[in-house]
């Protein structure tokens, strides 16, 4: 039986302004992973039960907290802008173009208005602490 | 520019319309899948940038007594953040054709059963701090 050969370049993803942003979008999530998992250890240390070890984490991890919090964000809004911006063609539906930029519209316009929604609601504290 | 919005409007209503008719037939295993991937970015896409702007100089910034809502909102946008984050990790080794995906898909795998247990654990100690 003849093998299908399937190598691709590495670079594969640079010839296509849609792959690229694909790519993009790809790219981001490891921005947010880092974010995830650093707030994740963060909290897991500054809630521990040994005392010791939480005065420890609080001033060291500090600093450290509010960058990589600056780089999950970069990463938060680029994935949210090209994933709302993909959303409308990848249901498993047939619609027009003019259809998906006008859901494109809508989604981002929620998106914002949800964002504001919450920082007057769910986390007024935080921004008035 | 008005006139290509109402189109995308009258558009968009057609389309609906179509729908509504059942013109166009979806498999229902297509919805389920693409649910089941979907969910978890959806609720990255929407909820992941206010809650790291909210939460930017410290997370679970509002006390040092956390509230029951605030935790577990964060708790559900961090385990949204981590499986989606790492499953396009995943992927994107895949996409760029890395000698070792195999390895590190597994290693990635074995960090995102470590963050669930993690986050598992945050929840109860927070709920009980709050509450106590």
């Amino acid at each position: 039986m003849r093998q299908h050969d399937n190598k691709q370049e590495p670079l594969w993803w640079t010839k296509n302004i849609t792959y690229v942003t694909y790519m993009v979008r790809e790219g981001s999530s490891l921005l947010i992973g880092v974010y995830a998992l650093f707030s994740i250890l963060y909290i897991l240390l500054f809630y521990t039960p040994l005392e010791t070890l939480a005065k420890w984490a609080h001033p060291a991890f500090d600093p450290l907290y509010k960058v990589i919090a600056m780089i999950g964000l970069a990463g938060a809004i680029i994935h949210s802008i090209t994933w709302l911006a993909v959303m409308p063609t990848i249901l498993p539906l047939k619609m027009p173009k003019a259809a998906q930029y006008f859901i494109t519209l809508c989604l981002i316009g929620l998106w914002l208005a949800g964002s504001y929604y919450l920082s007057k609601t769910l986390y007024y504290s935080c921004f008035n602490y | 520019m008005v006139s290509r919005l109402l189109l995308s409007f009258k558009n968009t209503l057609l389309f609906l319309f179509q729908l509504l008719k059942m013109k166009i037939k979806i498999p229902k295993k297509d919805i389920v899948s693409w649910a089941g991937f979907s969910a978890t970015a959806t609720i990255s896409a929407f909820l992941l940038p206010i809650h790291i702007w909210a939460n930017r100089n410290f997370p679970l910034q509002i006390s040092q007594r956390p509230v029951w809502l605030i935790v577990f909102a964060t708790m559900i946008i961090l385990f949204a953040a981590v499986f989606h984050s790492l499953y396009r990790m995943k992927t994107l080794c895949s996409d760029l054709h890395i000698k070792n995906k195999e390895k590190i898909g597994t290693t990635i795998e074995k960090i995102q059963i470590a963050a669930f247990v993690c986050l598992i654990l945050l929840t109860i100690i927070l709920l009980l701090e709050s509450l106590s």
